[in-house]
């Protein structure tokens, strides 16, 4: 049976169950409610990051569920991104963080973790020039306090 | 405009989980905003040692100015001495570890002093021999630390004229783990030190709040525990006792008498070592833990009265983990039967099963499949063993959807009953479950998507650069694999460097 998805733009999706209930808070909901064929309303979700969210949730609609692990191990392997993933991923960084907090608001972990691998990817190995550029940022620290970092962190780099 | 400062900060913290120190340290170099977001993680954690590379007198201005961010410390000393008077508002968590080099000066009162500036500390671990804790560091403990919550000492020495204060100072804890120490132990056992003997009574009668015991003594020097027994049931609230019999005088009898009077209302959790018990003392104890939850049991005896009284036991359908690594007693027949009967297992291990058991008749399927994440068993296949039972084994191997850690290795021969091990050395290439993937072997596990640890470490594997290709593609997740890839002439180093350029640490032998 299909679900209808509100957009906070007022825009109706019509999914499969199954492709909706990848998020955990839509899957409760359903539960909560029972039996019905109302819209679900998703104030915190513009359709165009909808329409993104339900892309990859239809993708990945087989692949078996995670249970929450008590001892995760924080040695992940970084470039354990998926190519489909990894393309998927290739959007503007407005669009990237967008997807990122409506993983999060619906609580679809695999996505979230996607989302924060690509962010960690464009920020790694880099210099602080690079990730200005990256991230399209000023630097506005005057050369004063950038020389009192760098001291700082030539000590705080090895603990 | 969404941006990574929007992120809440549970979202930061996964892309920070990512990072390394490096990385860290240009973040802060970025922006002020960058530098707001990223520097609490990057002085969060701080390990301070004498490394000759960045001495740490360079770094007291920098450490002390982010002083409030800190929240777990590591101390290898010795450090220059204005360390110690450090006061970190925050600290949670501090480990002081041996120094390497030897140590001229007397930092004991130091040390009280970095007790006494940091009453927020919970979790306490010393790894230490190089200082010796004085009464009043253990007093400062007793009486001013705030919550503390985790004692964890390992090699370091309690000295009798201190031990009044240790244990008092223990009497606060929570959970409390002494290993491999030394330490003058109470009530009893210090009649030829100075401090009992002129004590009438015990410095604590009780600990009120201890939930969580590990506990391995050695014997020796000041030390030696007549009965930790005696201790133990000081600790009316215990719900997980880890304890190595490994040169004790005790035995689990003494427990089982415990067990009966009550005197651990809330045990479930247990895990006893090196215990030279019999068949009968075990199943009696496994009888008298009404809570049953984890049991773990190592270098032990696990035979039929011990398996008879786990099945009759209200409580096995509920059991979390069961471990009897390393004992003898237990067979293929009594693993079947676990598996088949505890749906909500998590970890299991065993020294082995074969093929048969799973193949038989009568056999049901693992009803714990999707719920095992630690799993630990050697498959042997024996002479009469056909291809389609070897399948069987694969089909309910390949089921373990949550699998985490999957050991197949045979590093446990001894503990096999001499049957099989006769049978293991006279036709040793049948009696494993053989993993090469001309006849399937590994393209079997392509639904434990989750795997991170891999070992079959001295099974007769016929393994090489084809099945280390399929590892590499289907578990995205792997971390560790240990086994030996006989099946190749690549030389074991080259193979180490492949593994390592994908984030997977490889030895031959565990």
């Amino acid at each position: 049976m299909p679900v209808i998805l509100v957009s906070s733009d007022n825009q109706d999706f019509k999914v499969d169950k199954e492709v909706a209930e990848r998020s955990i808070l839509i899957k409760n909901m359903l539960e909560d409610v029972g039996e019905s064929d109302s819209p679900i309303p998703l104030p915190n979700v513009t359709a165009a990051v909808l329409t993104k969210v339900i892309e990859y949730c239809e993708h990945h609609r087989n692949d078996p569920v995670q249970v929450p692990e008590e001892t995760d191990d924080p040695r992940k392997r970084s470039n354990d991104i998926e190519e489909w993933d990894m393309k998927f991923m290739q959007v503007d960084q407005e669009m990237l963080f967008e997807i990122i907090l409506a993983a999060n608001y619906l609580d679809i972990k695999p996505l979230l973790d996607v989302g924060c691998k690509t962010v960690a990817n464009i920020i790694k190995g880099k210099t602080p020039e690079e990730i200005r550029k990256a991230f399209n940022i000023v630097n506005d620290f005057t050369p004063e306090e950038e020389a009192q970092i760098k001291k700082e962190n030539e000590w705080a780099e090895d603990r | 405009m969404t941006t990574l400062t929007s992120l809440p900060i549970e979202v930061k913290e996964l892309i920070v989980e990512q990072l390394d120190r490096k990385a860290l340290c240009s973040c802060v170099q970025v922006s002020r905003l960058f530098r707001a977001i990223f520097l609490p993680f990057l002085w969060q954690r701080i390990r301070v040692s004498a490394s000759p590379k960045h001495p740490p007198s360079q770094g007291f201005a920098a450490l002390a100015a982010h002083a409030s961010l800190v929240t777990d410390l590591e101390i290898v000393g010795p450090l220059p001495e204005e360390y110690y008077t450090i006061s970190f508002p925050h600290l949670k968590t501090l480990k002081i570890e041996a120094s390497r080099s030897s140590d001229p000066q007397d930092r004991t009162l130091l040390h009280v002093a970095l007790i006494r500036a940091n009453p927020t500390v919970q979790d306490l671990t010393l790894h230490t021999i190089s200082f010796k804790a004085t009464n009043e560091f253990w007093e400062v403990i007793e009486t001013e630390w705030i919550r503390p919550r985790s004692l964890n000492i390992d090699f370091h020495i309690v000295e009798p004229p201190q031990s009044i204060a240790f244990w008092r100072a223990c009497s606060r804890f929570e959970t409390l783990s002494i290993y491999n120490d030394d330490i003058p132990f109470f009530p009893r056992g210090l009649e030829e030190g100075v401090a009992f003997s002129q004590q009438q009574q015990p410095p604590v009668d009780v600990f009120p709040d201890i939930e969580r015991l590990a506990l391995r003594f050695y014997p020796t020097g000041y030390g030696g525990a007549p009965d930790h027994v005696d201790w133990i049931r000081r600790c009316p609230r215990l719900v997980h006792l880890a304890w190595d019999l490994i040169g004790c005088w005790s035995t689990i009898e003494r427990l089982v008498v415990e067990l009966k009077n009550t005197t651990w209302p809330g045990l479930s959790s247990l895990r006893i070592e090196h215990s030279k018990h019999t068949d009968k003392n075990f199943s009696d104890l496994v009888t008298s833990l009404p809570h049953l939850r984890i049991l773990e049991l190592v270098q032990s005896t696990f035979g039929p009265l011990s398996f008879a009284a786990l099945k009759a036991h209200p409580q096995m359908r509920n059991l979390h983990t069961f471990s009897v690594l390393n004992c003898q007693g237990f067979t293929g027949d009594m693993a079947q039967a676990v598996l088949e009967q505890c749906p909500t297992l998590d970890t299991f291990a065993a020294p082995y099963i074969s093929v048969h058991n799973v193949a038989h008749e009568d056999s049901q399927p693992w009803v714990c499949a999707p719920s095992l994440r630690f799993f630990s068993i050697y498959v042997t296949c024996g002479p009469r063993s056909t291809i389609e039972s070897c399948q069987k084994m694969f089909d309910q191997l390949g089921l373990l959807s949550n699998i985490i850690h999957l050991d197949l290795g045979a590093h446990r021969l001894v503990y096999l009953p001499i049957k099989i091990r006769t049978q293991f050395i006279t036709h040793e290439s049948a009696l494993s479950l053989s993993l090469s993937s001309h006849n399937g072997g590994l393209a079997n596990f392509v639904g434990l998507t989750r795997l991170r640890h891999f070992s079959f470490q001295l099974t007769p594997q016929s393994l090489g650069m084809k099945e280390v290709q399929w590892m590499l593609d289907h578990w995205a997740h792997l971390g560790t694999i240990v086994g030996q890839f006989t099946n190749t002439d690549i030389p074991f180093s080259r193979l180490f460097d492949l593994f390592q350029q994908n984030g997977i640490a490889y030895s031959e032998i565990k």
